[in-house]
Order: structure tokens, then sequence, then C-alpha cells
């Protein structure tokens, strides 16, 4: 199509406002009614006695977000992508994060909670 | 939505079509004010929708069957990624005025996210299955207690007794 073609810019100009109208419109609403959420007391992913594995895959969810978003700033026309040092740290955590919920997960810590002696306060 | 927008923005300033003459390309920009109508239209009427409170993302973090007050680590870690790959994809090709190379690694991380997010649902609807048969079992062996209770057949009481304790500390 030859660039100086009628009615292409027109419909560049109308497909980029779409986009971005589209885009950040759905971005907003969705931060919103997340927001909304955790402001009723849904809690936040963190909420309550978190295993030591939701950190991590916390935490692990972070770097890899914020690696992207490094690599997207700093673009200089290579590939989006993520070191496969990243993607196994974000792998390992998430396999921890899915064993710690499963009934794996569940019974390996009742038999440790089980074989770690408790001590008992003394009797009046 | 995202992609296609993106897709719909480059599009619209790619389109090679075949020389057929001023007949080809008027018909090029035609589809493409027909895309950008449909995919435009499409996500107003979502986001319209979002606007009327008929579609509600308060609940986009929730725990699948949870009763209250807890959100899901991996859907939040799903919701993260989804929007930093899209969005840096979508800035990417407004900047180059190309689609970037996406690197297989995206795709693994994006599967990986999936795959946790779909697992925890599939975890948490298996537990909230059990907890409720280990409730019924509970109340099973909680009346059978007590009718042992008054025929005092002891054996039987203390074994009931151990399963009810095992019940509860599975609950638990």
């Amino acid at each position: 199509m030859s660039d100086d073609l009628p009615g292409l810019a027109a419909v560049t100009a109308a497909a980029h406002v779409a986009a971005y109208v589209v885009i950040f419109g759905l971005a907003a609403a969705v931060v919103y009614g997340v927001a909304i959420g955790f402001a009723r007391g849904e809690g936040a992913p963190l909420g309550g006695a978190a295993p030591p594995s939701a950190v991590s895959l916390l935490l692990s969810t972070m770097i890899t977000a914020l690696d992207l978003i490094s690599n997207m700033v700093a673009s200089t026309g290579a590939p989006l992508g993520v070191p496969d040092t990243i993607l196994y740290l974000f792998g390992g955590a998430s396999a921890a994060y899915l064993t710690g919920r499963s009934a794996v997960g569940r019974a390996a810590r009742q038999f440790l909670v089980r074989s770690i002696p408790t001590v008992q306060p003394p009797h009046p | 939505m995202i992609a296609l927008a993106a897709v719909l923005a480059l599009s619209a300033q790619n389109l090679t079509v075949p020389t057929l003459g001023s007949v080809g390309d008027f018909i090029a920009v035609v589809t493409a004010w027909t895309l950008v109508a449909i995919i435009g239209l499409l996500g107003l009427a979502v986001l319209w929708e979002i606007l009327r409170g008929k579609i509600k993302l308060s609940d986009l973090l929730r725990e699948a069957g949870a009763e209250s007050g807890t959100a899901s680590l991996a859907k939040f870690q799903f919701l993260i990624f989804t929007f930093v790959i899209s969005l840096s994809i979508f800035v990417i090709t407004i900047q180059q005025g190309a689609f970037p190379d996406i690197d297989p690694s995206i795709l693994v991380l994006l599967g990986l996210s999936g795959g946790v997010s779909l697992t925890s649902s599939g975890i948490s609807s298996a537990r909230i299955l059990r907890m409720e048969e280990l409730r019924v079992e509970e109340s099973r062996e909680k009346n059978r207690l007590e009718e042992l209770k008054e025929t005092n057949r002891l054996e039987e009481l203390r074994e009931t007794h151990r399963h009810l304790e095992a019940i509860q500390g599975v609950r638990q």
C-alpha cells in the first residue's frame, strides 16, 4: 500500500487512539477494581500467616517483572526476554509454592510439627 | 485485547496489498477501518460495562472458593506478568513501528505463570471438597462417639476417639 494513499493516515491515527484508549482504560479499570477489593478487606496476596514459599514466589515475581520492565525501557532492538537464571528462579519459587499448598506439602508440615518436641509449661 | 489492539495499530501502518491498483488499496483501507471499528467498539463496550458495574473486577484476585479475606498469590503474579509483558510489547511495537521478536523465554514465563495459576485453583477446589468430606465425617464420628459412650464399649470408644482426633488434626 502506498504511503500517500487517501485515508491511510486517518485510519492509522484512529487505530492508535483506539489502542491507547482500550489498553490504558482496561489497565486502569483492573488496577482500580483490585484496589477496591483490597480496600474492602479482601486482603493482600500475602495476608495472614504467609508461608515462606509464598514470600519467595512474590519476591521472584517482582524480580522477574522488574527485569522485564528494565529490559523494555532499555530496549535496543533486541528481542524482549528474560535471562535463564531469572526463569529458573521463578520456576523454582512456583514449584515450591505449589508443593507447599498441595497435599504433599501439608503432610510434610504435619509430620514436621509432630516430630518437633514441644516444651510443656511447668505445672504450678 | 491488548495484543489485538497492537496488531491493529501496526497493521494499519504496514498493510501490504498485492498490486491490485486502486481497487485493492481501497479494499485495504476499508478493511482497516472495519477492524478499527470492531476492535475499538468491542474494547469500549467492555470498558463501558466495567464503568456501569456490570463487569466486576474487585474479585479478580480472590482465592477460588475462599469465603472472604483471602487473595490468591498465583492469580496476582499471573495478572502482573500479563500486564508487564503485554504493555512492554505494546510500547516496543509503537516505538519501533514493527512487532518485536518474542523471545521463547517470554512464552515459557507466561506458560509457567498461567500453569501456576491453574494448578493453584485446582488445589484450592480439591481442598474445599476434601474439607467438606472431612466435616461430614467428623460429624458422623461425633455422633458415633456419643452412642458408644452410652453403650460403654471402651475399645470402640478409644478407636473412634483416635479417628476423630485424626480428622480434626487434618482439618486444622
